[in-house]
């Protein structure tokens, strides 16, 4: 296998907060392929959405903020390169959409502007071609009447319609990756299918390696190649999609799937409550002791509160499965597993 | 284009309610209005003379339409202390008043915007405190200590600039600017200060929008985030904040007139109010009011400029 396009290796990111240091990420690893659709899971406030941002180094600098360990991209780290190296990879080479297409396009400029501004910026287009190309991408993202709507400003666009603008403005450079930010997360489901759709048409005919940040495991399921699932700044675990629902490890993400409401369950049993895990989300203002997740976990003994699991190969037949669990696979109490 | 009609119609009935007013300013006052004119050493005959040429005998309705018929036909009345007519007065004296109110602003708008965007840039850094302490420096002192302070400094002492009055454009630049450089300044300030702070307030809402993110995550440098995106999303405040001190600077204008002694609409005022020439001052107040609709007006109509949600 080729080298991944973009590694993040042992990423840390704490912040200063007026009562101690948070630790969003703490000691995060994967790897994204060439053309590959990576979906990164879990609840809010596990570090996903850090994780994303710091890519880009969009998270406000020091000293509010310190990040340790490295975002490799094509081998380049990106935590140590310079103001203006990022600005060069930044919309061109790695893009990003985020989750609120309502407030995130420029609401004074028309949505040409917008398109076109990266044309010419990165691709030193002029302005005419720079406008024609950003005609094209409102065409290649399924808006009718693309030239017409270029001079439309963001108001005069539906929130679907406005996501489908944020797709074409991150991808009009033609980007190795792009980074989505729960970009349906927004939008309502019939649109959120569209969205998704459009997503992975791209990634085929564009070859654009996409990180899909989402806590719609429904969404990684269509969509992704591999998941990786993140429970308070850690990774918990990693495994191509198809061995992740066929064999969650983790009691974590058991309970993750166990909460999503089935369709195709037959009579009585479509009726019962839905499963929730537990408790809440803890603190990161501490240094974890034992396993991050052991307060709220069913299989949870003396050594899970005592020592932090390393993640490591299950015992499943995927093998490039990994779960940061002593108990993996042992059956939850009360469910038949 | 309907809607400046519509707008410019309704700056009708505001004037009319302005002139109604400016009418009874003498009417209304205790006593007969000759003789608060015509003042306390006045003989019985100058008091007549006055109760004629203004028309006092007359009944008051005939009065104001008479008045208002006259105003309709832009003659704002005849001086009770020059002869002069009124239009003629505020003609005369008008050019110093308008170029010390352009330049202060002018002067406000090109040091207080860039403050402003470069406090919420740097937000909690020494220069952000720097802006913030000179713009409550600025506030807090009256605009004529400014001022004398400034003559005293820059005039007395260093003899850079003329200590009073004013030179016309057509005497030369620099005597024009010379005599106009403390005037603005020392008017300004407190423009600036107001200014910087509100450019600073609403460029620190707008730079936390998530568009701004998303101008991030497209490449752009500090300075086009700041200027395209940013600071177009602020014009609207800015652009109000800049109308109500056109607006606020009509009356500032008459303390700096009176520090500097410069012959504007600010000296006029004070002048007539103390000779109590109530035809010139309901002429300046008539004058003043309509230019506070108009700038009201064209603060409105700019709006739709910056932000096109705006449809008129």
């Amino acid at each position: 296998m080729s080298a991944p396009i973009l590694e993040i290796d042992d990423l840390r990111i704490a912040f200063a907060s007026p009562d101690g240091i948070v630790r969003a990420v703490d000691g995060v690893s994967w790897q994204l392929n060439a053309g590959e659709m990576l979906g990164i899971v879990g609840e809010s406030g596990c570090g996903k959405s850090v994780t994303a941002m710091s890519i880009l180094r969009l998270l406000p600098g020091p000293p509010a903020m310190f990040a340790s360990g490295a975002i490799r991209f094509r081998g380049e780290d990106l935590l140590t390169a310079s103001e203006a190296r990022m600005r060069a990879l930044r919309g061109n080479a790695i893009s990003m959409i985020f989750q609120d297409p309502m407030t995130s396009l420029n609401p004074v400029l028309t949505i040409g502007e917008q398109i076109a501004e990266v044309l010419i910026l990165h691709q030193k287009l002029s302005k005419r071609a720079a406008w024609t190309r950003a005609g094209e991408m409102l065409d290649l993202v399924g808006i009718p009447d693309p030239v017409r709507r270029l001079a439309d400003y963001p108001h005069q666009f539906s929130g679907g319609m406005r996501q489908r603008a944020m797709i074409a403005l991150a991808l009009a450079c033609n980007p190795a990756v792009l980074i989505a930010d729960e970009p349906t997360t927004a939008l309502d489901v019939t649109i959120q299918a569209q969205i998704m759709e459009l997503l992975a048409r791209l990634r085929r005919e564009m070859g654009t390696a996409i990180v899909l940040i989402t806590h719609d495991l429904g969404v990684v399921a269509e969509c992704c190649d591999r998941v990786v699932v993140m429970y308070a700044g850690t990774k918990v675990e990693e495994a191509r999609v198809d061995a992740l629902f066929a064999r969650p490890s983790h009691p974590y993400t058991r309970g993750l799937l166990a909460a999503m409401p089935e369709l195709d369950t037959p009579g009585d049993a479509r009726h019962r409550r839905l499963a929730e895990i537990p408790g809440m989300v803890p603190s990161l203002k501490q240094a974890a002791v034992g396993c991050r997740f052991a307060p709220r976990c069913a299989l949870a003994d003396e050594r899970c509160r005592q020592t932090i699991p390393a993640l490591a190969p299950t015992s499943g037949e995927h093998a490039d499965h990994f779960a940061a669990c002593f108990r993996a696979h042992e059956p939850l109490p009360g469910t038949a597993a | 284009m309907n809607y400046l009609l519509r707008r410019l119609l309704a700056v009708i009935p505001v004037l009319a309610v302005v002139a109604v007013i400016v009418f009874l300013l003498l009417r209304l006052a205790p006593g007969d209005p000759a003789v608060i004119i015509a003042g306390d050493t006045a003989s019985a005959e100058d008091i007549e003379h006055i109760r004629q040429t203004l028309g006092l005998n007359r009944p008051v309705v005939e009065q104001f339409v008479g008045w208002i018929g006259q105003i309709l036909r832009g003659d704002l009345g005849t001086s009770v202390f020059t002869g002069m007519p009124v239009a003629e007065m505020i003609r005369q004296r008008v050019e110093p008043t308008l170029w010390i109110s352009a330049l202060t602003m002018a002067f406000a708008v090109v040091f207080a915007v860039p403050m402003g965007i470069i406090a919420a840039w740097k937000a909690g850094t020494w220069v952000d405190r720097a802006v913030s302490g000179l713009a409550v420096a600025a506030f807090s002192l009256p605009v004529f200590v400014i001022g004398y302070g400034l003559v005293y400094g820059f005039s007395t002492q260093l003899d850079w600039f003329p200590v009073q009055g004013f030179k016309s454009l057509s005497d030369g630049f620099v005597p024009f600017i010379r005599h106009l450089a403390l005037p603005v300044i020392s008017g300004g300030l407190i423009y600036m200060a107001l200014l910087a702070r509100m450019t600073r307030s609403t460029m620190l809402e707008v730079l936390a929008q998530d568009y701004i993110r998303t101008a991030r995550a497209k490449g752009l440098s500090s300075q086009r985030l700041l200027l395209r995106h940013a600071l177009k999303n602020a014009a609207v405040p800015i652009v109000t904040t800049i109308g109500l001190g056109i607006a606020m600077l009509l009356s500032g204008v008459i303390v700096t007139e009176s520090v500097f002694a410069i012959p504007g609409i600010g000296r006029l005022t004070v002048d007539s109010i103390l000779r109590r020439d109530y035809p010139v001052i309901q002429g300046i107040v008539l004058v003043t009011a309509t230019a506070y609709v108009l700038i009201n007006l064209i603060t409105d109509l700019l709006y739709g400029l910056f932000d096109p949600r705006i449809r008129y």
